[in-house]
C-alpha cells in the first residue's frame, strides 16, 4: 500500500473542507481525470464514505460532506451554483408549499444562501410570471405590503392568503 | 421544620396593619408543588368571597418554586397570585415577573412572600436574610421606579433584588404592573401593593438552596437539556437557513445569523450560526432587538439581557441616543415584546418615519419611549389591551363625549395624529396620575364599557380582539392551534398567558413532525391542525387543551419558564427534532429527592387547575362556568371574509374561526378529561375529593355551588 493518499482520498478531503466552509465542490473544480471520476462513483455508490453526498445538475455534479451542512443547505447552494434564480425560486417555493406547507416571503431571497439584489429579484419574479413551467407559482400580498410565493399544486388560493396574512402581520400583532 | 431540598421550607408572612412578621411552614402545601399552586391554596383558605382586591383583607402573594435558585435552566420565574382588579368578579388570578427577585427569596430562605392588611403609611419591606422588617417609604412614594428603585439600592447595595410599583400602582389602577429589575414587569397586581401602601419588597439572600441529587446528576441533566433547548419561546428552527439546519421558519425567534450583530456592543458581537449543542452561543440565538424593534435596531443593540439561571436572553438592552436628545431620558432602555409594542399601540395612528430617518427609526423610537414611561410610572398594557381601548374610544367619538370639553382639548390629538411619539409622554403622566377622565382607560376593558358604555359593537369588532366579556384579550387563542387555544383561553381570568400550545405549534418543524409529536403526546396527529387549516373538534385536542392548561400551572408552581418550558421539540435531527416533556419530573426528583413521574406532576397540576377553577367558581357565585365564564366574544364564532368579501365557511382553508356549536362540544370533552361536570363546567365533588381537596368540595357545597 502506497503512503500516499490516493486522488480520490484527497478530493473526499477537499469536499469535506469546502463543506465545512459551506460551499460545495462542482466536479469541474476537482479536475479528475476519467479514472478519478470512476474512482469517485465506485465511492459513492459503495458509501465507502457515506458522508459524501453528489447532486446533479444541469451545468456540473456537485459533492458535499453532510457531516458539515445538511441536504436541505446544500440543495439551496445547488441551486444557487446552477445559475437558473427562476428555477431556484420555483423549486423552493414549492419545497416551503409542499413541506410545511407556507407561502414563501420573496424577502427570503435576499438572504444568504441566495443573496439576490432587489433588481434582480424583481427581474426573475416577471420571469417566473411569464414560464410556462411555472404556472404554479403564484403571489399573494399581506395587509403591511410583504409579498409571497406559493404553488397552487399544494396550497390553495385562500389558504395562502391567510397563512401569508398570518406570517406578516399576525404574527407580530399576536407575539 | 421539615428538612427539605429545593424547598427552602419557610413562608415569609406580613400584615402590614399590625406590623406582625412571622414565618410558615411550606411543606404544608406540597402538594401544590410551589408557586402559583401554594399561592391558590393559600388564597382559598384566606381570602373569603367577596374580597374587593384593594382591601386590606386581600392578600398578595409572591411566590417561587422548588427548582428556582437551583440552576435548572430557564427557572428565573416569580409568580405573583392575587384578587384581580380588571376582572369584573375580583377573580383570583397570577401575574409573573422574570428577572432575578425569586432567585433571591431562595437564597434569603423564603418559599414565599405573603403580605396582607394595610400600612398606616408608604412602606417598603427589608429582607436580609432571616432579617425582615417595614421601612419608612414616605421618601420613595410618588417616585418613578427607575429613581425609586436607586434610591432602596442605594440603601441596600447593588445585589439586592428588588419588586416594586410605580405611581399607577401607588394610585391603585386597574392596570398597572410590579416591576423588578430593569425591565421585567408582572401586569395585573400592582394597585394591590399600592392599596397596602407597600412600594417595594427588597431582598438580600447570602445563603443556597439544597439539593437532593450530587452536584455532577443535576450537571448532568443539564448538559442534557442542552440537545433540546432552543431559542426564544422554544423555537427550535432558525429563521435563515443555515449549513447545520434542514428546516427554517419565517417567525422563529432563533434570529442569529452570519452578519446580524449586537451593533452597540464594543466590539461588535455577531450572533452567528449557532450550532443548537454549542453552549457558548446559546445566548445569540435570539437577538430580540431585531425582533421586537426592527432592523433599523441593530446597530442600537448593546446586548440581550435576561433572568436568572436562563441560557436563552429574551431582553434586548438597547441605547436610543435619541431618547436623551428629544425627551431627555435615559437612552438605556431595555425591555422585550410586548413590552415594547403594548406602549406603542397607544400610537395607533403609526408613527411614519421622519425625513431623514432610517426605515423604521420613528417606531423604534416609539417603542422604547413607551417602553420606558411605562416602566417607569408602572401603567400595564393589558397585553395591548390599552391601545387599542384608546383607538377605539379616540376613533368612536367615546373620549369626545366623555371627557370633559376642557380635558379633551387640553390633550395633544395632533400628536397622535401625525404619529409624533411625544404623545406618550402626556398620555402616561395622565394615566398613572389619575389626571381627569382620560384615565379611565387603565380601569380594563369590562369597566371601561361599564363606564363609558362602549356597547356590543365594541365587543363585537375583531380588531379589538376581545376574547371575552370577561374583559381580557385574546393571548395565544383561536389563532393559535385552533380550538386548543381557543379553549385554553376560555379558563382565565385574564390573558390566558399560556405558551405550552402557542410554543409546541410553533416550534418551526414541518406539520407532518408537529403531528408525529401529537400523537405521541396527546393520543392522536389530529390534536393539532395546519395554520389556517382546522378541523372540527376532537379528542386528541381536549387532551391538548388539558395538557396546555396543567403544564403552563405546572410551570408558575415550579418555577419555570412558560414561555420556554415545556421542552416538547428538539433543534437536533438525531434526536428526530424529539424533546422530552418528562423534564419537569426528572429535574424535580433531581432536586428535591422526591420522586416523581411526569404523571405524578400532571397530577398535582390538576389539583392545582381544579382549585383555582373553584376560586373562580367562588369568586363569581355560581357553578354554570360554561355559560358565566367560559363564552368568547362573538367575533370568534363568526365567520371571515377573504380579500374579494367571499364568506369563508369555518373549518375550511383560509380561516381560524370557530363555531359555537363545536366550542360547546370542546368545553364538554374539555371539562370531562378534568373530570368535572360536563353541564357546568364545575368541579364534582368526586373529583375534588379524588384529588385531595375535600375542604373545598365541602365550601363549594354549603355555598351551593358544587354541580347537582
Amino acid at each position: 500500500m502506497s503512503d500516499q493518499a490516493s486522488p480520490v482520498t484527497a478530493y473526499v478531503e477537499v469536499i469535506r473542507e469546502a463543506s465545512h466552509a459551506t460551499k460545495l465542490t462542482a466536479l469541474s473544480e476537482l479536475a479528475c481525470n476519467e479514472q478519478d471520476l470512476a474512482g469517485m462513483e465506485v465511492l459513492l455508490s459503495a458509501q465507502a464514505e457515506d458522508d459524501i453526498k453528489l447532486m446533479r445538475g444541469s451545468r456540473d455534479l456537485y459533492y458535499f460532506s453532510d457531516k458539515y451542512m445538511t441536504s436541505a443547505y446544500a440543495l439551496h447552494l445547488f441551486r444557487v451554483a446552477e445559475k437558473d434564480p427562476a428555477r431556484m425560486i420555483a423549486d423552493t417555493v414549492r419545497d416551503e408549499s409542499r413541506i410545511y406547507p407556507r407561502p414563501t416571503p420573496i424577502a427570503s431571497f435576499l438572504e444568504a444562501p441566495f443573496r439576490m439584489s432587489k433588481a434582480a429579484l424583481d427581474g426573475v419574479l416577471w420571469q417566473i410570471s411569464q414560464r410556462n413551467d411555472m404556472e404554479d407559482i403564484k403571489s399573494t400580498t399581506a395587509s403591511d405590503g410583504s409579498i409571497y410565493l406559493y404553488s397552487n399544486e399544494y396550497l390553495s388560493a385562500a389558504h395562502a392568503d391567510s397563512l401569508a396574512e398570518w406570517e406578516a402581520v399576525g404574527k407580530v400583532e399576536n407575539p | 421544620m421539615t428538612n427539605t431540598f429545593g424547598y427552602t421550607g419557610k413562608i415569609l408572612r406580613v400584615d402590614l396593619t399590625t406590623g406582625k412578621i412571622w414565618t410558615d411552614d411550606t411543606m404544608k402545601y406540597k402538594d401544590f408543588i410551589g408557586g402559583e399552586g401554594m399561592s391558590m391554596k393559600i388564597m382559598w383558605d384566606e381570602v373569603p368571597a367577596g374580597t374587593h382586591p384593594f382591601s386590606p383583607e386581600n392578600k398578595i402573594i409572591f411566590g417561587s418554586g422548588p427548582l428556582c435558585g437551583t440552576g435548572v435552566p430557564c427557572s428565573g420565574r416569580t409568580n405573583i397570585t392575587s384578587l384581580l382588579p380588571s376582572n369584573p368578579d375580583h377573580s383570583v388570578s397570577s401575574s409573573h415577573m422574570g428577572g432575578y427577585f425569586s432567585v433571591e427569596m431562595k437564597y434569603a430562605g423564603w418559599d414565599l412572600i405573603v403580605v396582607e392588611g394595610k400600612s398606616a403609611k408608604p412602606v417598603w419591606l427589608r429582607i436580609e436574610d432571616d432579617k425582615v422588617w417595614l421601612e419608612d417609604g414616605r421618601w420613595v412614594w410618588g417616585k418613578g421606579m427607575f429613581d425609586a428603585m436607586a434610591m432602596i439600592s442605594s440603601q441596600m447595595g447593588k445585589e439586592a433584588q428588588i419588586a416594586m410599583i410605580g405611581p399607577a400602582g401607588e394610585n391603585q389602577l386597574n392596570l398597572s404592573v410590579i416591576r423588578t429589575g430593569a425591565s421585567h414587569s408582572a401586569g395585573g397586581h400592582g394597585g394591590v401593593m399600592g392599596s397596602k401602601n407597600l412600594k417595594a419588597i427588597a431582598i438580600k439572600g447570602t445563603g443556597s438552596v439544597k439539593v437532593a441529587a450530587r452536584p455532577e446528576e443535576l450537571m448532568a441533566l443539564d448538559k442534557y437539556m442542552m440537545t433540546i433547548i432552543g431559542a426564544n419561546n422554544q423555537h427550535v428552527v432558525p429563521r435563515f437557513p443555515h449549513p447545520w439546519a434542514e428546516y427554517t421558519a419565517s417567525g422563529s425567534r432563533w434570529t442569529a445569523k452570519k452578519g446580524l450583530y449586537w451593533g452597540a456592543a464594543n466590539p461588535p458581537v455577531e450572533t452567528g450560526e449557532c450550532y443548537p449543542e454549542d453552549m457558548q452561543s446559546v445566548g445569540l440565538r435570539t437577538h430580540k432587538g431585531f425582533q421586537d424593534l426592527g432592523a433599523v435596531a441593530e446597530k442600537y443593540t448593546v446586548s440581550m439581557g435576561g433572568c436568572a439561571h436562563c441560557p436563552i436572553r429574551c431582553h434586548s438592552q438597547v441605547r436610543i441616543p435619541q431618547l436623551e436628545e428629544r425627551y431627555g431620558i435615559d437612552p438605556n432602555v431595555s425591555n422585550t415584546c410586548v413590552g415594547y409594542s403594548g406602549p406603542n399601540g397607544i400610537m395607533f395612528k403609526g408613527t411614519p418615519d421622519l425625513p431623514g430617518q432610517e426605515k423604521g427609526e420613528q417606531s423604534m423610537i416609539s417603542k422604547t419611549l413607551g417602553s420606558h414611561l411605562a416602566d417607569d410610572y408602572g401603567v400595564w398594557c393589558n397585553y395591548g389591551q390599552m391601545g387599542r381601548d384608546l383607538n377605539w374610544t379616540y376613533t368612536h367619538g367615546i373620549l369626545k363625549k366623555v371627557l370633559p370639553a376642557d380635558e379633551y382639548a387640553s390633550i395633544s390629538w395632533d400628536l397622535l395624529e401625525k404619529g409624533d411619539p411625544a404623545f406618550l409622554i402626556d398620555f402616561y403622566d395622565r394615566v398613572a396620575n389619575k389626571k381627569g377622565e382620560l384615565w379611565h382607560i387603565a380601569d380594563g376593558s369590562y369597566w371601561i364599557d361599564k363606564r363609558w358604555n362602549l356597547g356590543e359593537e365594541y365587543w363585537a369588532y375583531d380588531k379589538n380582539k376581545l376574547w371575552s366579556k370577561l374583559g381580557y384579550p385574546v393571548h395565544h387563542a383561536n389563532e393559535s392551534q385552533s380550538q386548543v387555544g381557543a379553549l385554553v383561553s376560555c379558563f382565565s381570568n385574564r390573558d390566558a398567558q399560556n405558551h405550552s400550545h402557542s410554543n409546541f405549534g410553533a416550534a418551526g418543524v414541518p406539520l407532518e413532525l408537529l403531528k408525529q409529536v401529537a400523537a405521541e403526546e396527546f393520543g392522536t396527529p389530529d390534536a393539532i391542525d395546519g395554520p389556517m387549516d382546522y378541523t372540527p373538534m376532537n379528542q386528541g385536542k381536549a387532551n391538548f387543551v388539558k395538557w396546555a392548561l396543567t403544564r403552563t400551572m405546572l410551570h408558575n408552581s415550579l418555577t419555570l419558564c412558560n414561555w420556554m418550558w415545556p421542552m416538547a421539540f428538539s433543534p437536533l435531527k438525531s434526536r428526530n427534532y424529539r424533546g422530552d416533556t418528562a423534564l419537569e419530573a426528572k429535574f424535580y426528583s433531581l432536586v428535591t429527592g422526591i420522586p416523581m413521574t411526569k404523571e405524578d406532576l400532571d397530577r398535582a397540576a390538576t389539583r392545582t387547575f381544579t382549585l383555582f377553577r373553584a376560586l373562580t367558581i367562588r369568586s363569581m357565585g355560581t357553578a354554570d362556568m360554561r355559560n358565566k365564564h367560559d363564552q368568547t366574544t362573538s367575533w370568534v364564532i363568526t365567520a371571515t371574509k377573504d380579500k374579494n368579501g367571499k364568506e369563508i365557511p369555518q373549518f375550511t382553508k383560509g380561516t381560524d374561526r370557530m363555531t359555537q356549536e363545536d366550542m360547546e362540544k370542546g368545553r364538554g370533552l374539555v371539562y370531562k378529561a378534568f373530570g368535572w361536570d360536563e353541564k357546568t363546567g364545575a368541579p364534582t365533588k368526586a373529583t375534588l375529593e379524588a384529588l385531595g381537596m375535600p375542604e373545598v368540595a365541602a365550601e363549594l357545597a354549603a355555598k351551593g355551588l358544587l354541580p347537582a
